[in-house]
């Protein structure tokens, strides 16, 4: 898998299909659940009309953890083979991851106001998800300032594969502490599970922003490789004024 | 869309979640394509 994308052409040819079906997958999934979510589904026992909010909280919370993880398995494989493709798509990750993380925080503060009666509160899963919001930008500004591209990549990967304890911290600790947030509600095991009229704008919303980050990523690798081809490409011969004898 | 005393909140998120994508979105697609 890892050798078959190897080659940027052969990602080029996949990403050249891919990467439109992404992106027409991600509206279609976000006008239908936006819809869905603000229009036809009911108000919860428990949350009553908060539970709306649902919708975009967690998708952005998915996201933000499903991008740091292929950031951290990218980081590796660019450690230990030194590929250029998961420098890229490494790379590419984290300002989506960044912009879900931070989405996260504000929909959940807009959500816990009313829940809770608070916009904040320094708990397990609230800190474990501000401080994936630090490590992402700490990553970002590595590249940024690192001006030896092949010193930044080294030091961005142990960044992310250090970082990525953070992730199994973010998932458990609504176990593992005593938190305000509530457990995990869809994959609690021997739970009853979440009924269909939100499990389906739910689902609706995290394919729709599961794709657009796979549409951000594949969007920014072309781009990378663009840059590479031109910095490949042979030099225009300059322009030559043929001079008459006589 | 009235959700009672919560509206403003349900709109809030949703209009963050719409900032926040619609700017990803942008940022994305002022990159070279293949």
């Amino acid at each position: 898998m890892i050798s078959y994308f190897a080659n940027p052409a052969r990602f080029a040819k996949v990403s050249k299909w891919l990467t439109p079906l992404c992106g027409g997958l991600a509206a279609l999934c976000l006008v239908i659940g936006t819809y869905i979510g603000l229009i036809s589904s009911p108000a919860a026992d428990l949350h009553g009309e908060g539970v709306r909010m649902l919708y975009v909280h967690v998708p952005a919370a998915w996201c933000a953890l499903a991008a740091y993880t292929g950031l951290a398995v990218c980081s590796l494989i660019s450690f230990v083979w030194r590929h250029p493709l998961a420098d890229s798509a490494a790379r590419n990750l984290a300002v989506p991851g960044l912009v879900f993380a931070l989405l996260c925080l504000a929909t959940g503060s807009l959500w816990g106001r009313p829940a809770w009666g608070t916009w904040w509160q320094w708990d397990a899963r609230m800190t474990s998800v501000l401080v994936l919001a630090f490590i992402y930008a700490g990553y970002i500004l590595l590249w940024g300032v690192i001006e030896d591209k092949r010193k930044a990549a080294r030091l961005a990967s142990i960044v992310a594969m250090v970082g990525f304890i953070n992730i199994p911290i973010i998932k458990f600790s609504v176990d593992w502490w005593n938190t305000l947030h509530q457990p995990a509600s869809v994959s609690q095991p021997g739970a009853p599970g979440m009924p269909a009229e939100f499990f389906i704008p739910l689902f609706i919303m995290m394919t729709g922003y599961t794709a657009l980050l796979a549409w951000c990523a594949l969007r920014g690798i072309e781009a990378d490789l663009v840059k590479l081809k031109n910095r490949r490409a042979p030099k225009a011969a300059p322009a030559t004024i043929e001079l008459s004898e006589g | 869309m009235d959700y009672g005393a919560i509206t403003p909140f349900i709109m809030g998120a949703y209009g963050v979640s719409l900032l926040g994508i619609a700017g990803l979105v942008f940022w994305t697609l002022r990159k070279p394509k293949l």
